[in-house]
């Protein structure tokens, strides 16, 4: 049987989790882009769609059950607590999201939207959720292995 | 970066002045082992409330675990 965890802890395997959710929503809005750009890719694009879509639900939402589960009963995790290392990383993905999209978008805007009018509107939206959302997952996970590789792990 | 640059700790001393693991300090005041790792490296700076805690925990001033870097 698995040990129990603490609240604490909890909380950090809830936002990888999360994170990876967002990472797999990412490549399903890409997959998506793609085959309003491209119907020639249409069939794969569109299995890649569904099978991130299929494995966000499937996967991320029971592995959060399981987390529930865990914890000792009676005990509730704070999964909005601001406190913590993780939360932290998660934060500053998303900062970075948000500065690379921006500058992404206004490129997009002075270089791109002039050029090619008859870009799809459809094909804007989900490029560009599937840009953000992809930022945020690379960026958490990056940052958590080049930062986590050394935690200086115990020694008491 | 974490911003960690200029605070440096003393947890794992009075760590090991008690004898206690990561794991057991972060049950104690309530955060997960991942983050009393990265505060004792210096690569996540706690929040007021976390360094008050582990202060409160060893019972000392929080100057004397977290001191900045001159």
């Amino acid at each position: 049987m698995n040990q129990p965890v603490s609240p604490a802890d909890h909380v950090d395997r809830h936002l990888t989790l999360i994170a990876l959710g967002v990472g797999l929503m990412a490549i399903k809005y890409l997959a998506d882009a793609v085959q309003t750009l491209a119907p020639a890719y249409d069939v794969p694009a569109e299995w890649i769609s569904d099978i991130a879509a299929l494995t966000a639900v499937l996967a991320i939402l029971p592995g959060m059950l399981w987390l529930r589960l865990k914890l000792p009963p009676g005990v509730r995790a704070d999964l909005l607590a601001e406190d913590g290392y993780v939360m932290s990383v998660l934060r500053r993905a998303m900062r970075h999201s948000w500065q690379i999209s921006w500058v992404v978008l206004i490129f997009a805007d002075v270089f791109v939207r002039k050029r090619f009018p008859e870009i799809p509107v459809g094909f804007a939206m989900q490029a560009t959720i599937a840009l953000m959302t992809g930022l945020v997952a690379i960026s958490f996970f990056v940052i958590l292995k080049a930062e986590g590789a050394d935690d200086g792990e115990d020694g008491a | 970066m974490s911003g960690a640059e200029g605070l440096s700790n003393r947890i794992r001393v009075f760590r090991a002045e008690q004898g206690m693991s990561q794991a057991e300090l972060a049950a104690a005041i309530g955060v997960s082992r991942k983050t009393i790792s990265t505060i004792e490296v210096g690569r996540f700076v706690p929040s007021t409330i976390i360094a008050l805690k582990i202060a409160r925990y060893f019972q000392v001033p929080v100057e004397e675990i977290f001191s900045l870097d001159t």
